[in-house]
């Protein structure tokens, strides 16, 4: 167990050490570059680059970028350690803050992309609780929701941590991914494999972890098949268990990745078999606290657009970035401060250090908040081979290509062409040597046409005079070119930065396209049925061309089928040009024509547009155009809203109909064979002094004998609904009520149907009490009063029914007996109470009694022996 | 000897409970995509499945009042009204899933 726990604590020790996103960026990701960094030839030197580099978002086997969605998927640690790592909930905060944050700058660059985000659980085993086919597409609307949703399902309290599990679920559902895809994994941990099986064995080498990720086949292998990204983000557990087993766990971490240098080894070694590591496709980051975390989310936003890591992470208190481009290149710079001690380091707190010895404040040259600084017009001063200096906690610092730059071909002589900036940042390269023959390797080397690359080969037109003469007569209309900007020995835009080219006399393009995109689960119909296109701005200033207009409309741009795939008004639909100045912004906006499922991708359709060159000569220009649209239809709300109320009542009329049913049969009567019964008569009159006499059949009540003969004589009918019990003088009706909606959800009850004054025994618990009973029953003594005596003053005839349920076991005679004795003065003399209070007891007989459901009852009473008031009716 | 009076039912007062939860938890939002049919089937089954379980509750009770009695739990909280608010829940619940599978049938329709 000791040596268990060494390595845990040489484990977690690396993982402090060793924090670098070396991230290549993934502009892939905005849609403008892939970002293959790998196998990248030095300019200068022509040596292959020593390190392996981070490939995101790209093909591994063709090395072209997917520029589909993104398919992101959160991987999620529901242990229970988190319960005391992360106790406060931090995370989920954090997740939600990462969202925002990748959703808000992705769906603002140049090229947005729907995020499609997924999400497993994983403990003991993993649970998806949002599947890859069903993603929810990150909108501002959702984000809230899904967060709340992680919160939700991975609140930390179960046992075990199985990555096994865990990488099993996260790749099935990655393969349900479209091929175009970019598909990344966070993969949030805050522990160490531990299955329920136990993770023995697994502490040296080999081991069920390592097998099942770094042996032939394996995770790791199906990663790179299914071109998956990995970032697992590891919280170090503050009290690490010496159960857990960090070398298994550190070497599949590092397996996965393909990171070379992971937990401060360069390179790392691993234990079998997962020793030698595959390609790089993701970064180790681990978090010594939980609000470390919070910063790497923070970052992943800058990987995602693009950010190269020129500095990562930071060490013993010391910044120094690699050599840099040009400042001109650069458009942008993040900071992230990964300690969570000491204050995040702004540009206030670097200097900018040239190659010649001078330095400056990186404030001078770069300046913005929240940890993107945007560089300024100085920043044209920083000549290439630069770097950032200066000292702080752990920091991560990215640089960020400059994106639409421009050049225009412009031919000078019957053989010779030069190059001048054109475009909105041409002022970023004036004064730049922008002319680069074939055998040119000084910084910058300039690169023209479909092939032009700096990596892994520099290929294109060179950009001498007789080359771009050359080039001048094969480009048109939308072409494009790279800069090769990385100084030697320092890796940081090895696939070059962009360029849009346009020949002299014809308009720059400045735009990849128009796009006509809106797709995802959560998307509708939009209320004023219109989708709009991305916007391509057209640039004829300084061209010598002239905008005479557009060739397409919309009736011509898409055929009469695709307009109906696409669900498409062609008459109402627009095709735009807005001319400012020579600037010229062309879009599409299309009216859909139905409230129906539109699913339609037209990836290859054009835009055309006629302008007169630098010689009057008329032309047309063709902007690439491409439709993909998936959209639900938009609900009707007030006719759902009816269908439902309807729904439900058809619904409940028919839950009610069963309930009732059930009620009835809850409330039936006993069987009328199961019963016997016998009536009294008695004479009662109220004495002067309040008290009543009782004659039962010309007898004290005390001395009441009856004889099974007579309870026999008493017949005893009905059904499940009703009791009959009568004899030679009188008869009674007992009906269980048809119960209302009310009934239904209290207890049963049943009803003395009678016209007579009664009471009865025992009481129900609602009102009027003393006048229904308690359904089914098995005893009753119910009082009725047949009117006053004849030729008495205040003696009344009261019938005494007395009813039983057969087989008592001290006999029904004797308990028949005991029922009347116990109960008979009690329930006469409410009954004369009663009567008394009525006219002077004057009312008798034809009070008045409902035989129906009584229309006001009062709420049951908790106590039995609780009366209510009757109603007034009564 | 005579028998104990009956106690309420937990298995049904459980299962109750356990449909509300189930149906509770399966609800994903008016404008989540898909499943109109698995909505309404929730929906349908909660409501329907609530009153049989109420109803077999109270009858199991009346059964038990017939024959050895029944005893209810003391305080406030009878097991009747547990099952009266669990049925109720459910009727919320149903009602709210089939508010969402009629969304997800239901288009505006317009040219």
């Amino acid at each position: 167990m000791a040596h268990l726990r060494g390595m845990s604590q040489d484990f977690l020790k690396g993982i402090r050490m060793r924090r670098r996103l070396v991230a290549a960026l993934i502009l892939s990701l905005s849609g403008l570059f892939p970002a293959t960094l790998s196998g990248a030839t030095n300019i200068e030197t022509g040596t292959s680059a020593a390190e392996a580099t981070l490939k995101v978002c790209v093909d591994q086997r063709t090395q072209k970028p997917l520029d589909g969605d993104i398919e992101l998927m959160l991987v999620m640690d529901n242990s229970k350690s988190l319960q005391t790592n992360d106790s406060e909930g931090k995370r989920f905060n954090q997740v939600r803050t990462m969202l925002k944050s990748v959703h808000d700058r992705i769906s603002k660059s140049k090229k947005p992309r729907d995020i499609r985000f997924s999400f497993i659980t994983f403990a003991n085993r993993a649970t998806v609780q949002i599947p890859l086919t069903a993603a929810r597409v990150l909108t501002s609307e959702n984000i809230d929701a899904i967060a709340k949703q992680v919160e939700v399902a991975a609140p930390g309290n179960q046992e075990n941590t199985d990555y096994v599990a865990a990488m099993e679920a996260a790749i099935a559902q990655m393969r349900g991914a479209p091929a175009r895809n970019c598909r990344v994994i966070v993969w949030f941990t805050d522990g160490a494999y531990w299955p329920s099986t136990g993770a023995a064995g697994n502490s040296v080498s080999g081991g069920t972890l390592r097998e099942r990720v770094c042996a032939p086949g394996g995770f790791s292998d199906q990663l790179r098949q299914l071109n998956v990204n990995i970032f697992p983000l590891y919280i170090e557990p503050r009290d690490p268990p010496s159960k857990d087993d960090p070398t298994a766990s550190r070497d599949v971490m590092a397996h996965l990745t393909g990171d070379q240098d992971a937990f401060a080894e360069a390179p790392y070694r691993a234990g079998d078999p997962c020793g030698a590591l595959p390609s790089h496709v993701g970064e180790v980051l681990a978090a010594a606290d939980v609000n470390q975390l919070g910063q790497f989310f923070k970052d992943l936003v800058n990987i995602f657009e693009g950010g190269v890591a020129i500095a990562c992470p930071t060490k013993n208190g010391t910044v120094e970035s690699k050599l840099l481009p040009a400042g001109r290149y650069i458009s942008e710079i993040s900071i992230v401060k990964y300690d969570i001690s000491g204050r995040e380091l702004t540009p206030r707190d670097l200097v900018a250090s040239q190659p010649s010895g001078e330095t400056a404040s990186l404030d001078k040259f770069f300046q913005g908040n929240d940890g993107r600084y945007a560089a300024t017009d100085a920043a044209r001063e920083l000549t290439q081979g630069w770097r950032i200096e200066g000292s702080g906690v752990e920091h991560c610092l990215r640089a960020f290509k400059r994106e639409g730059l421009a050049v225009q071909v412009a031919r000078t002589g019957a053989n010779a062409a030069e190059l001048t900036p054109v475009g909105a940042s041409a002022s970023w390269l004036e004064g730049e040597d922008l002319v680069s023959d074939e055998n040119d390797t000084a910084i910058p080397v300039v690169r023209l046409g479909p092939k032009a690359s700096c990596s892994p080969v520099v290929a294109g037109f060179a950009t001498d005079p007789t080359s771009l003469s050359g080039a001048f007569d094969q480009l048109s209309g939308k072409a494009r070119g790279v800069i090769c900007v990385d100084p030697t020995g320092s890796e940081v835009f090895s696939d070059g930065v962009a360029l849009d080219v346009s020949r002299k006399g014809e308009p720059l393009i400045a735009c990849d396209g128009i796009t006509l995109r809106r797709t995802g689960a959560d998307e509708f119909i939009s209320s004023d049925r219109k989708e709009k296109s991305t916007e391509c701005v057209v640039d004829f200033r300084g061209s010598g061309a002239t905008f005479v207009g557009l060739t397409s409309n919309f009736v011509n741009l898409l055929t009469a089928q695709e307009s109906n795939l696409c669900n498409f008004d062609s008459a109402k639909s627009v095709v735009a040009a807005n001319n400012r100045n020579g600037e010229v912004r062309i879009s599409v906006t299309a009216v859909i024509a139905k409230n129906r499922e539109t699913k339609c991708g037209l990836p290859n359709k054009s835009v055309n547009f006629r302008f007169a060159d630098a010689n009057g000569t008329s032309k047309i220009g063709t902007i690439p155009f491409s439709i993909e649209l998936n959209l639900q239809p938009e609900p009707d709300r007030p006719a759902a809203l009816i269908a439902t109320i309807l729904t439900v009542l058809m619904l409940l009329a028919a839950a009610l109909a069963i309930l009732r049913r059930m009620t009835i049969q809850a409330a039936a009567l006993l069987a009328p064979a199961k019963m016997c019964s016998v009536r009294f008569g008695v004479q009662a009159a109220r004495r002067p002094d309040g008290r009543v006499t009782i004659s039962v059949e010309n007898r004290m009540l005390r001395d009441v004998q009856i004889d099974m003969e007579r309870v026999n004589r008493a017949v005893l009918d009905g059904s499940e609904s009703k009791l009959v019990v009568r004899d030679l003088t009188d008869e009674l009706v007992i009906k269980r009520e048809v119960p209302p909606l009310r009934m239904m959800l209290r207890e049963p009850w049943a009803w003395v149907d009678d016209t007579r004054t009664y009471f009865v025994h025992p009481k129900g618990r609602r009102a009027p009490a003393s006048r229904n009973l308690v359904a089914p029953f098995r005893e009753a003594v119910i009082a009725l009063d047949d009117g006053r005596v004849k030729g008495a003053d205040n003696e009344r005839a009261i019938s005494v029914w007395v009813i039983k349920q057969k087989g008592s076991p001290e006999g029904d005679q004797i308990s028949i007996e005991e029922l009347l004795k116990e109960n008979c003065q009690a329930i006469i003399d409410e009954l004369l109470e009663e009567l008394e209070s009525k006219d002077g007891g004057e009312s008798g007989a034809a009070t008045g009694l409902p035989t129906n459901t009584p229309p006001e009852l009062e709420p049951p009473q908790d106590q039995e022996s609780r009366s209510l008031p009757l109603p007034p009716d009564w | 000897m005579a028998a104990k009076p009956a106690r309420p039912n937990r298995v049904e007062i459980g299962l109750l409970g356990v449909l509300v939860l189930f149906g509770a938890a399966t609800l994903r939002g008016p404008l989540a995509f898909g499943g109109k049919y698995v909505d309404l089937a929730i929906g349908v089954l909660v409501i329907f499945g609530g009153v049989l379980i109420y109803g077999q509750f109270r009858i199991g009770v009346s059964r038990a009042r017939r024959t050895r009695g029944f005893r209810e739990w003391s305080g406030v909280l009878t097991s009747h009204r547990l099952m009266q608010l669990f049925l109720i829940a459910s009727l919320a619940v149903s009602t709210w899933h089939i508010y969402e599978a009629c969304l997800k049938i239901f288009s505006k329709v317009f040219e």
